[in-house]
């Protein structure tokens, strides 16, 4: 297992962040660590594959690629499609509900927050690849591809297959936690985001904190919102800056 | 009513046009590709050349998996692999073929299934090996290989948060922290150089967990 301070050395060498002398004693160390050399290799490769686009992109069209299907697995395209269609008009209700708040200029009730701030977290890049070769790897990338589509029940029982193994599955957990509060589960999100932030170092603890927030809201605990929209706004949170318009209004 | 009757036409237009597109499509499904023109086509990841190369010879490759020990799943796998490989070799250097793409691609399929039975430890009598064949794809196990890993490595930087991912990819674009806190709207250079960090040691952390590791 690698070190810290290795860690950060490979890293500020890679990003060009060392300075002369650190330079040198890390091209020494080089020399006579083979297991330093192995991790930089890695290092260094994880870079090379983050940067091909273009393979990446290549998968996703080939993984897209029609083999004749067969008729069950027709049928539950166009099922799925038409929950797409209801998730679509759901957000239209939801913007053209915002839109009438905003509007009206009323003193903020917890569904108007929720209808102002909120927005169910987006996978940037597409997912489509399916470069999974491992069971549970698969049942991943197809959850996280109904989550894309906004299928969010599908995603909902597929993560759930994830967490019967292994409860703590953080991915899962933080994913689940945004499709509970898409279909209004609110005390089951509250719980997902609950076992992402008990687990306390990983990447989905900001958002997490964020979600929670909501989840308070829509449960007219609003005193627990506070709490927790206070103590973003207090951090150094992607989400601070809105946690304190928030504040503002729940005050 | 003017509008109506403008819209009217428009919509009759329009059609006119899809029939016309259907037509043209129709031509390109009954066209046939050169040997080049399908290895330019892969270099290019032209769909419509990536959906005559499945059309065509993935039957072959489906029915040869099906018959070693493999699954259609599997097959499918197998050839958007071995499509891969190809586009990594054309990337370093251009591939002059002596035979046909469809012998080419089998080959290459069949190579790369017999690394992957070797791996399964399973019976590899039933591939008897073709001397001919594999003169044309004796490099391929190297392209195979690194496509293997960075398929891993991609999988798991695709399963990062988005913010995540947009971060290091701006890092290694050499955009400076400053830069980057600003365009994602971040809270400061820190903040980013942060995030990043913990961003890159999960990403590691992941793969080397991943059972996948140890054998690529």
């Amino acid at each position: 297992m690698m070190n810290e301070k290795n860690f950060d050395r490979i890293e500020n060498y890679l990003d060009g962040q060392l300075n002369e002398n650190e330079n040198l004693d890390f091209e020494k160390d080089l020399m006579d660590d083979l297991d330093l050399e192995m991790e930089l290799n890695l290092h260094n490769e994880i870079n090379e594959a983050i940067m091909e686009d273009d393979i990446m992109d290549l998968r996703s069209k080939l993984e897209a690629i029609d083999i004749p299907t067969t008729h069950e697995e027709k049928r539950k395209i166009k099922f799925l499609s038409k929950w797409r269609v209801a998730a679509a008009s759901m957000t239209l209700l939801i913007g053209l509900a915002s839109v009438y708040f905003m509007l009206g200029n009323k003193k903020y009730s917890n569904e108007e927050l929720f209808l102002n701030y909120y927005k169910p977290y987006s996978i940037v890049i597409n997912t489509r690849s399916s470069s999974a070769t491992d069971n549970s790897d698969k049942v991943l990338e197809q959850a996280l591809q109904s989550y894309e589509s906004k299928n969010y029940r599908a995603a909902l029982s597929l993560f759930q297959t994830i967490l019967d193994k292994d409860s703590t599955n953080l991915t899962s957990n933080f994913y689940s936690g945004v499709s509970n509060i898409q279909v209004q589960e609110y005390p089951k999100a509250n719980k997902n985001f609950t076992r992402v932030l008990d687990h306390k170092n990983n990447l989905f603890i900001e958002q997490s904190e964020w979600y929670l927030g909501f989840c308070y809201l829509m449960t007219n605990e609003r005193e627990k919102a506070k709490e927790v929209f206070t103590a973003i706004a207090k951090g150094n949170s992607f989400y601070r800056s809105k946690a304190k318009e928030i504040l503002t209004k729940l005050e | 009513m003017l509008q109506t009757i403008v819209s009217c036409i428009e919509c009759f237009f329009h059609f006119i046009g899809l029939l016309f597109a259907k037509k043209r499509n129709k031509g390109v499904d009954n066209m046939d590709y050169t040997t080049e023109a399908i290895l330019d086509g892969i270099g290019m990841s032209n769909n419509d050349v990536l959906n005559y190369i499945y059309r065509k010879f993935f039957p072959d490759t489906c029915r040869f998996v099906e018959n070693n020990s493999g699954t259609s799943e599997d097959a499918r796998d197998l050839f958007q692999e071995a499509i891969i490989v190809i586009y990594r070799k054309l990337k370093k250097a251009p591939i002059v073929l002596t035979c046909n793409f469809r012998t080419y691609i089998y080959s290459v399929c069949r190579l790369l299934w017999l690394k992957k039975l070797e791996k399964r430890d399973d019976n590899l009598e039933l591939i008897k090996s073709d001397v001919v064949l594999d003169q044309q794809v004796d490099d391929v196990s190297k392209s195979y290989e690194e496509t293997e890993k960075y398929r891993l490595y991609q999988k798991h930087f695709k399963q990062l948060p988005a913010d995540c991912q947009e971060i290091m990819k701006l890092y290694l674009e050499k955009i400076s922290a400053k830069e980057i806190a600003k365009k994602l709207g971040f809270a400061g250079e820190d903040y980013v150089k942060s995030r990043k960090y913990k961003c890159k040691q999960t990403l590691i952390l992941n793969i080397k967990n991943d059972n996948q590791f140890t054998e690529v």
